[in-house]
């Protein structure tokens, strides 16, 4: 029994290095940017005007150079006092490490999909992830309706159960073609392929101009003061 | 010329104003034919809610939302919008269905403002509508949507885009 409570002590001790040398590594900034410049769509000058957004969320409530929930938050509502399943679903899918932190490159990875150049499969992808609330790899008539309430409530509308179930039928009309009460990612991409404006939100424009937006007075050439 | 309904002293409330029974162009007509475009649930919260929406990381304050729901008829909401428009010297270029353009009468920054809206149904007594610029400076238009067309609307509005209209 002590020998089995010394090993999981051990494991949780060497879970918690590993998790500090990962924090230590996520929140060291801007290494190189030609490393994310390649794997994404962004270029170098891009990447380090992003970095600077970056820098003003994650320094927001705590500043150690990691974006948590709250500052996400504060971010995307200009108030922390907001909760959103919507925010906390994209704050997960950005959070590919799922430590509950975002750092620089997660960040930049997640917004590159959402960049106006990146391929429109990356989008459908990202944006069916979205919806799909229990990651099952199908959206199911209860995650839609789920949101749908959720969507509801935010905006102080009020709709009586039996509409929000018609809204959810005819949706499921047009989109579930293999009529088995879920959206597979095959039919997604079916339904986003007729109603393009479903991909709206995935796209920012001010990522094409985020140079003069945040511009960066890091210069990539390190040239040397003498 | 018919004074338009709702600078009447029309008090604010949920309901919608009936639509004189006088039919006056064809539109009237197709309108009450068929309703408004479906737009379906994946519109509705991509549109609606503002956690989907990241343009707000990079925007200092809330954006100004350009659509807006309407527990109103496709047809009372398509005759209040020609009417704002009327009100703001706006010329409708065309009015087809539940689709319009109006152009502003001076020039802008950019050339003159051009405005489309387009109105849409969630269900039978759920519409959105829905404003795009299709001409002239963003900023003009922005100013058009929230000083302008905003305040007039406010009786056929039921919740902006983006906003949290809770009543706590």
């Amino acid at each position: 029994m002590s020998q089995c409570l010394e090993g999981i002590k051990h494991l949780c001790s060497c879970l918690l290095q590993c998790c500090d040398l990962d924090l230590q590594k996520q929140s060291r900034g801007l290494e190189d940017p030609e490393i994310l410049a390649r794997e994404t769509v962004f270029s170098v000058s891009e990447i380090e005007a992003l970095y600077e957004l970056f820098k003003k969320i994650s320094s927001a409530v705590i500043d150690d150079g990691l974006i948590n929930k709250e500052e996400f938050q504060l971010a995307l509502f200009k108030t922390n006092k907001k909760e959103s399943l919507f925010a906390d679903r994209v704050f997960d899918l950005f959070d590919t490490k799922h430590n509950g932190i975002l750092g620089f490159e997660e960040f930049a990875r997640a917004l590159s999909v959402f960049h106006p150049n990146a391929p429109i499969d990356d989008k459908i992808e990202f944006s069916f992830q979205l919806y799909d609330l229990k990651q099952q790899g199908f959206i199911e008539r209860q995650e839609v309706k789920q949101m749908v309430v959720a969507t509801l409530a935010e905006s102080g509308m009020n709709l009586s159960d039996d509409v929000i179930e018609s809204i959810i039928d005819k949706t499921f009309e047009e989109a579930d073609t293999k009529h088995d009460g879920k959206i597979d990612k095959e039919e997604w991409r079916n339904l986003v392929l007729r109603h393009p404006s479903l991909l709206k939100n995935m796209t920012l424009q001010y990522l094409k101009d985020i140079t003069t937006t945040f511009p960066s007075f890091v210069f990539h050439s390190r040239v040397e003061d003498t | 010329m018919r004074v338009p309904w709702f600078s009447k002293g029309f008090t604010r409330s949920i309901s919608c104003p009936i639509l004189d029974d006088q039919v006056e162009d064809g539109q009237e007509i197709a309108r009450t034919k068929s309703p408004p475009p479906f737009y379906n649930a994946f519109e509705f919260i991509s549109s609606m809610s503002s956690g989907f929406d990241l343009s707000n990381l990079f925007e200092n304050k809330r954006k100004s939302g350009s659509l807006f729901t309407s527990k109103c008829s496709g047809s009372t909401i398509m005759a209040t919008l020609e009417t704002v428009a009327k009100t703001f010297n706006f010329r409708v270029v065309w009015s087809k269905g539940y689709k319009l353009k109006m152009e502003g009468e001076s020039e802008g920054r950019k050339g003159k403002l051009a405005v489309t809206a387009e109105v849409y149904e969630v269900a039978p007594e759920v519409a959105v509508v829905e404003f795009s610029k299709a001409a002239g400076d963003t900023l003009e238009y922005k100013k058009f949507c929230e000083e302008d067309a905003r305040p007039a609307l406010k009786d056929i509005v039921w919740s902006w885009q983006g906003e949290n209209n809770c009543q706590s």
